[in-house]
């Protein structure tokens, strides 16, 4: 799961306690799993949907189904991983019903060839700052939505689940519905274009490599040491 | 690229990795799932090639980037809709029989 998955103190109760306690009829262990997990649920939905009423929507629909689902959730994942696949289900439906495509799998007409190119890397620097130092500035934010917006909503899918909800890829295929040869292709594609696109505002343009040089050499599959990137 | 695949694949000539097969093996490279001897290749590659070595870095930080973020605030009222849409929902499909009310 991400890094802030468990938004509870030392000491409380873990999420499968909530859940057999929900299970057994307690609403306020119900709640509490909510509480926990609401934010994170609702900024998944907002980042596959672009949309902040969606979001609330694909939010209400997964806790809602969760409560409807609950006695039949058999615990053999983590209730964290069990939410994020309902609202991930929910919000690519949401976008596909918006789009008028059929609402069965994903992008089943623009799954790329899982041999096809791969994106060159084309703006090469070292970042000016650490990533701590950049996630407390609040353009971060804006830019790291801004930049993920501009991915396709199926690559956009395998990076949330895959990268930021840390599924494994077997999972993040079931839930997509594609293979996992397409989830590693859609995921080196969106890692390459989300580093290409935040490379080029936080990259140190006077530590930057000649442009072309190494797309040439990745183009033709050579060896750059020879070409003394310096 | 499978696990199997991955095992098998054989990368390097006499001068090594090149930089095409270092990114054909991006995602095993950083998320830990290459063959030792075949991560040793990509390493000597790495050492060898700044370009390649610095797109790695990037594609760690952004990585990292997005997986550190704080959730983003709920907009205002969602919460307490939300919870009273569940109460409502506990209750019409009888989840709640045993105990129903909030703590």
């Amino acid at each position: 799961m991400s890094t802030f998955p468990q938004q509870h103190a030392p000491g409380d109760p873990e999420d499968r306690d909530l859940v057999r306690a929900a299970k057994n009829g307690d609403l306020a262990a119900f709640e509490a799993l909510v509480k926990r997990h609401e934010r994170r649920i609702y900024g998944l939905a907002r980042r596959l949907t672009g949309s902040e009423q969606e979001a609330q929507d694909v939010t209400q629909q997964t806790f809602l189904s969760a409560v409807k689902n609950l006695s039949g959730f058999r615990e053999a994942s983590s209730f964290s991983t069990w939410l994020t696949a309902i609202a991930a289900n929910a919000a690519l439906k949401m976008v596909r019903k918006r789009r008028g495509l059929p609402t069965t799998s994903l992008d089943e007409a623009t799954e790329p060839d899982e041999d096809g190119q791969i994106p060159h890397p084309e703006y090469i620097a070292d970042w000016r700052e650490t990533p701590d130092r950049l996630a407390q500035r609040a353009e971060t934010h804006q830019l790291l939505d801004a930049a993920i917006a501009e991915l396709g909503a199926g690559y956009r899918a395998v990076f949330l689940l895959r990268d930021v909800e840390s599924l494994s890829v077997r999972d993040t295929a079931r839930e997509l519905g594609i293979s996992p040869g397409n989830v590693k292709v859609r995921l080196l594609r969106a890692r390459l274009q989300l580093r290409e696109r935040l490379t080029r505002v936080f990259g140190n343009e006077e530590r930057r490599y000649k442009p072309g040089a190494h797309a040439r050499g990745l183009a033709f599959g050579h060896a750059l040491q020879e070409k003394a990137h310096d | 690229m499978t696990k199997k695949q991955i095992k098998t694949h054989t990368i390097g000539g006499k001068h090594g990795a090149t930089c095409g097969e270092l990114l054909a093996l991006l995602n095993e490279y950083v998320d830990g799932g290459v063959d030792p001897s075949v991560c040793k290749e990509l390493e000597g590659h790495l050492a060898r090639c700044n370009p390649c070595r610095v797109v790695v870095d990037n594609v760690r930080k952004t990585i990292t980037l997005y997986r550190n973020e704080k959730p983003c605030e709920l907009p205002a009222g969602f919460h307490d809709r939300l919870h009273v849409a569940l109460r409502n929902c506990w209750q019409e499909t009888g989840a709640g029989k045993k105990r129903s009310k909030p703590r």
